[in-house]
Parts: structure tokens; C-alpha cells; sequence
């Protein structure tokens, strides 16, 4: 009792440090994005209208209060470009995730299932990409992608097509993207909990069934 | 003919001969252990007998068949696991169910003999629960239940009661055995305890570096130990070392440098080599104030050591005394606390004489 007694004041003093910080870098430019949203857009410096200027008196500042309006979300509801485009994430999201899990666990549980020594190397293998910059690394695909690219140079060279193909700027080259990009973020975590299963877990199933379907016991 | 026949059986992995050459007979119906300490092989011997691991050399014959080709799930055999590897995501009816619906046996059929694993276990009312709703001796049942339930002629149990904690591992040895006496079953355990060996077992394996260095049945092997090690794995024991410097009447006299000369009686076969070990176990050693009588040239020679206690340890049924001898080798004695009161009790620092016949010891080779 008395030790929180000593420490509940240096405590509560200490936490203003963050309180301020969120206020300040979060609260605040929150409060800008919100009043930007019921502007509307100015050609002139500030782009946005009404522009609130404290220094005008209370009559002024409630005139540009007067202003704000509800437009933006009338529109961002009335053309269904917005939901339509937030659907086509989710879509995206969601087909991304499936193809990661269909390449992620097979090498995931390869790699489980590894002899401890080839273990820390195959896992080597998925972090070193990691080493180089997310940007360059997608630059070079943009490179193997494009009209005279790698890819194209190859297809062409062994006849599989005639002229080069449209890849970028494609779904498929996006799909390509997403999943290169977010393949060890799939593989690691599954890898993480496939080594901690047992091995017993496997055969518990194998004296016990023949191997039917792997429905249940992997 | 053996229901299970392990022929010159061998298994190595890399440079490590985790099974080396064993052969073993066990019969139908029998409950029999294969005791080691870790790292003898005992688990690899039990994996080959699974299916999980096959064998470099020598043949598995389970009823006169070879089973070296046979699939897991195909010979008659389950087996317990260690860490009961029950289907986390399967409800208890589920994790006994598995084999049964697999093998593609009749819904109600099923239904039938889950409900009689669950009695047979105990489970009544626990049928839906997972396996992590369950205590850690409601889980060991599942387990047994589960590979129970394909009714297999051999059932494998991997250090079964490890997991537990003392009272429940005493009760559960009690109910495995009664489990296996009634189901007729044959059941094969690997432990590394010997005294759950001991009170489970018909028949004992002892396992060193991949061999089996002795089977016995448990008052065999504590009371007749057929090396210096198994002596000194299963159970307390003080040894001697010296030469044998007669032998008369079917009866051994050893020259020790720790405790003078020993009168021992000769087990057969008799001991070959000159150089020997005599092993007196604790609870043989009886302790005195005085010496006891003695006829020397007759049957009942008594061996007698003169010495100080060096410490008592009181253990509740039994105390342990450790009495310093006159050469300063100590010699470790326990008696039975047979009485509440401590008429009989020594105190350290007091001189006692340690006495104990020629039939009680032991001469060993090695």
C-alpha cells in the first residue's frame, strides 16, 4: 500500500509525456483532416474553404462555421466509385491471402519438417530478400515485367508468343506484387508454429487410420 | 510360439546404434516393461514395434509373421503417447472415434464402442468436451481410450504416467493393470522408472546402450541381478570390491579392502573370475548394539561390520542410515519403522554393529 502510495504521483506525472505527444501529433492534425473533409476545394492559397482566421472576431469565425458542410459524404455515398474501389480492396485482400496460404504452407511445412542443421538456411533463404529496399526490389520487377522486358524476351525468344505481351499495369502483375512481397510474412509465422508441433501429432493418426483424407490430425 | 518375436533386431541413426543386435520374446496376454535409463533405446525398440521406424537388421514376427513391410495403422498394435497427442480440435468422442470412423466401421457400430471406451476409462459425461477442458489425467484416459479402441492384440504405452503427478501415477498404475488383466490384451510399456516397472510388470527388460542386458521378473531382478550395473540401476545397493580367497560348501569367502573379509553364499551359475563385487542391498543390513551370535562353520554365517553412524535420515515408513566402517567406506543401511516409537531408532555419532547373512548378499562379476 504505502509503495503505491510513494510511486502513484511520479506515475501519473509521467504519463502526461504521452498524453501530450498523442494530443499534439495525433489528436490535433486528426482535428485538420476532419474540418478538411467538411471544406470544400479552393483554387487560391489555402486550397480549402472556409478558411478560419482567430484573429476576426467571434461573429467571423461563426459565419465559417456556417460554412462547413456534409458534401464530401454526400458524394463519397452518391458516386459508387469509392465502394466500389473499397470492395476491389477487400476482393484483392482476400484472393492475395488464399494464393499466399496456397505457396505459404507447403514451404512452411517443408521447411518444419527440414533436418534442424538445413532449417536455420531455409529460413536464411526467406529473410535475406528482406536485406534489400521493398522499392528496389519491386523496381526490378517492373523491369522482368515490362514490354521489353525479361519475361517478354524469353517468351519471345522460345516462340511461345508472337508479340510481346501487355504484364504490366495487369491484375496478374499486381497479384505477382502482393504476393512476392508478402510471401515471408505468410511463411514465418507458419513456420513458427508447424516446428513446435509435435511429431507424435502425425503419428498418433498414422496407427490409428490409414490415410484417407486429411480432413482431420492433418 | 510368442505372439511377438524380435529377432537380432538393429537401428542405428548416423553413427549412433540406438538398437543394437536384440533379441525378445513376449507372450500373448503378458504386461511387459522395457525399463532403461534415457538414451538406451528403449523408445526406438517401441517405435519399430509401432511401424514409425524400421529396423537396419532383423525381423519383428507378431504372431509368426513378419511385420517389417506392414503399415502402421495395418498391425494389430497402438499405441499411447508420451504427450497423449490427442486431436486438439476433436472433442473426446471425436479422438476415440478417429481410427474407427476412418476404418469405415458402421455409424451405430461406432457409437457402441465409443460408449464402451468411455466406461471402460471412466469419461461418463465427458464425451464432448476438447482435449484442453481436461485435466491432465482425463487427457492420459483419452488417450488409452482412444488407442484402445480399435481393440488391438498389442498395445504400446510410451512412459504413459510421465506426465502425472505421484498419487495419480500410483492410482493409474493400479488401473492400467487391471485394464490389461481384463481386456486380456498384451501390453508393452517403456519407462524409465523402475519402481512403476516393478509394480506394473510380469516380466522386465533391462535396456543399456541398445542391448537387454537382463529380463527377469521383478523380485528376479532386484533380488538377483545378473550384472554390477543392473544392481546398481534397480534399486539401493553397497558394493565391495575384492577376490575371492575360498570357496567350500557352495559358499564363497571374499577378501575386501572396504569390509574385511565376506562369507557369501554362490548363486548359479557360480562365478568364474577371482576378481568380484559383493552387493548387500540397505534393507538386508540390520543393525545392532551388539554383536550378534555367530557359528561360523555352520549354515548361518553372519557377516559382521563394525562402525559409527554417520547420519540417520528419517523417510516416514523406513530410515535410512549411513555407518561409517573402521577402513572408512560407508556402508548404507534401512530399517522398516515398524513401530511408532522410536525403541529402535540409532543416533549419529553412536556405534553400531551392521550384520547380515551370507544368503543376503550377492557376488558379482565386473
Amino acid at each position: 500500500m504505502s509503495a503505491r502510495r510513494i510511486f502513484a504521483r511520479p506515475a501519473r506525472l509521467a504519463a502526461i509525456a504521452p498524453y501530450l505527444w498523442m494530443v499534439l501529433f495525433f489528436l490535433v492534425p486528426f482535428g485538420f483532416v476532419l474540418k478538411i473533409s467538411l471544406s470544400q476545394t479552393a483554387i487560391a492559397q489555402p486550397p480549402y474553404t472556409p478558411v478560419f482566421d482567430f484573429t476576426a472576431g467571434r461573429a467571423a469565425l461563426a459565419a465559417a462555421f456556417a460554412q462547413l458542410s456534409l458534401d464530401n459524404f454526400r458524394l463519397l455515398i452518391q458516386d459508387n466509385l469509392y465502394i466500389l474501389s473499397y470492395l476491389r480492396s477487400l476482393v484483392v485482400a482476400v484472393s492475395s491471402t488464399l494464393i499466399l496460404l496456397l505457396i505459404g504452407y507447403p514451404i512452411a511445412y517443408g521447411m518444419a519438417r527440414l533436418p534442424q542443421r538445413w532449417q536455420g538456411i531455409a529460413m536464411m533463404l526467406v529473410i535475406v530478400p528482406f536485406w534489400t529496399s521493398f522499392l528496389i526490389r519491386i523496381y526490378a520487377w517492373i523491369n522482368i515485367l515490362q514490354h521489353d522486358g525479361l519475361l517478354n524476351q524469353v517468351l519471345l525468344a522460345l516462340h511461345i508468343v508472337s508479340a510481346p505481351v501487355i504484364w504490366l499495369s495487369t491484375d496478374s502483375a499486381m497479384y505477382l506484387g502482393i504476393v512476392y512481397s508478402y510471401l515471408p510474412f505468410m511463411i514465418l509465422p507458419l513456420y513458427a508454429t508447424l516446428s513446435k508441433l509435435d511429431a507424435s501429432m502425425l503419428e498418433a493418426p498414422a496407427i490409428s487410420a490409414p490415410r484417407r483424407d486429411r480432413r482431420s490430425g492433418w | 510360439m510368442p505372439l511377438l518375436r524380435i529377432e537380432g533386431v538393429a537401428k542405428s541413426f548416423g553413427n549412433f546404434r540406438a538398437v543394437d543386435k536384440l533379441s525378445l520374446d513376449i507372450r500373448a496376454g503378458e504386461f511387459f516393461a522395457l525399463l532403461g535409463p534415457s538414451g538406451c533405446g528403449k523408445t526406438t525398440l517401441l517405435r519399430m514395434l509401432a511401424g514409425f521406424e524400421t529396423p537396419d537388421e532383423g525381423r519383428i514376427l507378431l504372431g509368426g509373421s513378419d511385420i517389417a513391410q506392414v503399415l502402421p495403422h495395418e498391425r494389430p498394435v497402438n499405441m499411447m503417447f508420451q504427450n497423449y497427442a490427442l486431436f486438439p480440435h476433436l472433442s473426446v468422442r471425436d479422438n476415440i472415434a478417429f481410427g474407427l470412423k476412418r476404418a469405415g466401421m458402421a455409424r451405430r457400430d461406432i457409437a457402441t464402442r465409443v460408449a464402451e471406451m468411455v466406461a471402460l476409462v471412466k469419461l461418463e459425461g465427458l464425451e464432448k468436451r476438447k482435449p484442453d477442458q481436461l485435466s491432465g489425467g482425463q487427457r492420459q484416459r483419452v488417450a488409452l481410450a482412444r488407442s484402445l479402441a480399435r481393440r488391438p492384440q498389442v498395445l504400446l504405452l510410451d512412459e504413459p504416467l510421465a506426465a502425472l503427478d505421484k498419487k495419480l501415477r500410483e492410482s493409474t498404475q493400479g488401473e492400467l493393470m487391471e485394464l490389461q488383466r481384463r481386456l486380456g490384451m498384451t501390453f508393452i510399456i517403456v519407462t524409465h522408472d523402475q519402481e512403476e516397472a516393478m509394480t506394473m510388470a510380469g516380466r522386465i527388460g533391462v535396456m543399456d546402450a541398445g542391448r537387454l542386458v537382463q529380463v527377469a521378473t521383478p523380485r528376479n531382478l532386484y533380488e538377483a541381478p545378473a550384472s554390477r550395473w543392473i544392481a546398481e540401476f534397480v534399486g539401493d545397493i553397497n558394493l565391495f570390491h575384492g577376490q575371492v580367497a575360498a570357496r567350500a560348501n557352495g559358499r564363497l569367502t571374499v577378501a575386501t579392502a572396504e569390509a574385511g573379509t565376506l562369507a557369501v553364499s554362490e548363486l548359479w551359475p557360480p562365478v568364474t573370475k577371482d576378481v568380484v563385487s559383493v552387493a548387500i542391498r540397505p534393507e538386508k543390513v540390520k543393525l545392532s548394539r551388539r554383536a550378534p551370535a555367530t557359528d561360523e562353520g555352520g549354515t548361518h554365517a553372519i557377516n559382521r561390520l563394525e562402525g559409527v553412524v554417520a547420519d540417520v535420515n528419517y523417510l516416514g515408513g523406513v530410515t535410512s542410515y549411513r555407518v561409517k566402517l573402521e577402513t572408512g567406506a560407508v556402508l548404507r543401511a534401512s530399517m522398516a519403522n515398524t513401530a511408532r516409537l522410536d525403541v529402535d531408532a540409532y543416533l549419529a555419532g553412536q556405534r553400531v554393529v551392521a550384520w547380515f547373512t551370507a544368503d543376503d548378499c550377492l557376488v558379482l562379476e565386473q
